[in-house]
């Protein structure tokens, strides 16, 4: 039997017993489903619009913020998964954050992020679209959008790449 | 991996670590047994994010400085960018003439950009400043600890005040060096005329009196 898919896992070093699945998808063709899974009560990934990720730091810097709030007992969203996508926003609005960071209905790249491996394998299988490498992510994402949601300015870019532009705020968020 | 104590300060604790395959530098505020915990926790935490917001603020600004990976709120930690050089106390020390000279020209337009937005160092030492990849076009601010964010002229001045006690001090025979570094200071910045007019008072009075206007 050939092993189960679970997308490309990630391990966070201050939390070694957990492991973050990622999958990227290209052309999906049932967004609406993936977006009516994910608002329903105890959804256990998260859906992110890829246009927003510019690569993997952005994701683990997110992960490992919503991991820490969930060890400290003060997650913003009440459950691990919606606060990888609070995380990801540099504002502390969660409508502002999902309204950006959160795959809508008519997306048609997705990034999934779970830490249960059983729902990475679940997903694999049931959203339709192309699976793409994770690492490509920085390749294609929607540079006014990012810079906008971010507020980077061009004196910023010219002593900062844009991931670490992005991952400073993401881990100044709560501050 | 077991953390590599850099640095112990009165406040902190500064080690060399790892996160998510990059190397990084952990400021640890450590807990203080003679405070109450809740004002010692306090102290740490908002100490910490006034850190941390500062070294994003400096960025906006235009000027180089390490980026925050991530924030331990738990620990008072803040995990920052490794970054790979050597301090301009160093550069200062066995660079040529010319080398010098353009480190100290990038100094005063940093120094310059960072007051335009209001951010003040407070801690203005060649120590403080590393020279990424020991290039001179590199300059990377650090440590910014004692740094607040102000309008006040007079706080920049002795901001600067401070930068030439520790420039003379560290580095002999210096003076021309800060001079040019005053100069590419007051080309570049909006208030630069004023701030080092201002100087010339600290100079007069010293950093403390400050206060007593």
């Amino acid at each position: 039997m050939a092993a189960r898919d679970e997308g490309r896992a990630f391990v966070l070093e201050p939390y070694p017993d957990r492991r973050m699945h990622v999958i990227v998808l290209d052309d999906v063709s049932n967004a609406a489903e993936v977006s009516a899974w994910v608002r329903q009560p105890g959804a256990d990934f998260a859906a992110v619009d890829a246009r927003m990720v510019v690569g993997m730091p952005q994701l683990l810097a997110a992960a490992l913020c919503a991991l820490h709030a969930e060890q400290r007992g003060k997650l913003v969203t009440h459950a691990l998964h919606s606060e990888v996508v609070y995380a990801l926003s540099a504002g502390k609005q969660i409508n502002e954050a999902f309204r950006r960071f959160g795959a809508g209905e008519s997306c048609a790249r997705i990034v999934i992020v779970t830490f249960d491996a059983g729902a990475a394998a679940r997903l694999s299988e049931r959203i339709l679209g192309r699976r793409v490498d994770p690492l490509s992510l920085a390749e294609r994402f929607d540079e006014a959008a990012v810079r906008k949601a971010y507020k980077v300015t061009e004196a910023e870019l010219r002593v900062a790449s844009l991931s670490d532009a992005i991952v400073s705020r993401i881990a100044i968020q709560r501050l | 991996m077991e953390p590599v104590l850099l640095a112990q300060g009165a406040e902190a604790r500064v080690y060399a670590a790892r996160l998510n395959g990059s190397p990084t530098v952990v400021k640890e505020r450590f807990a203080k047994a003679y405070r109450h915990p809740d004002i010692d926790y306090r102290l740490r935490s908002t100490r910490m994010a006034q850190e941390a917001k500062m070294l994003l603020r400096a960025r906006q600004a235009g000027v180089r400085a390490p980026t925050v990976h991530f924030a331990d709120m738990q620990a008072c930690a803040l995990h920052l960018e490794h970054v790979d050089g050597p301090t301009a106390k160093r550069f200062i020390q066995e660079r040529t003439v010319e080398e010098v000279h353009a480190v100290a020209t990038a100094i005063g337009e940093a120094v310059a950009k960072l007051h335009d937005a209001d951010i003040v160092h407070g801690d203005l030492t060649t120590s403080n400043m590393l020279l990424r990849g020991g290039a001179a076009d590199q300059l990377v601010m650090i440590d910014f600890g004692l740094g607040q964010f102000t309008t006040l002229v007079k706080d920049k001045a002795v901001d600067l005040y401070v930068c030439e006690k520790a420039f003379l001090s560290t580095h002999p025979s210096s003076d021309a060096l800060f001079a040019h570094m005053l100069d590419a200071y007051k080309a570049s910045s909006r208030h630069g005329a004023e701030v080092v007019s201002h100087l010339d008072k600290v100079r007069a009075r010293g950093r403390k009196k400050i206060c007593l206007g």
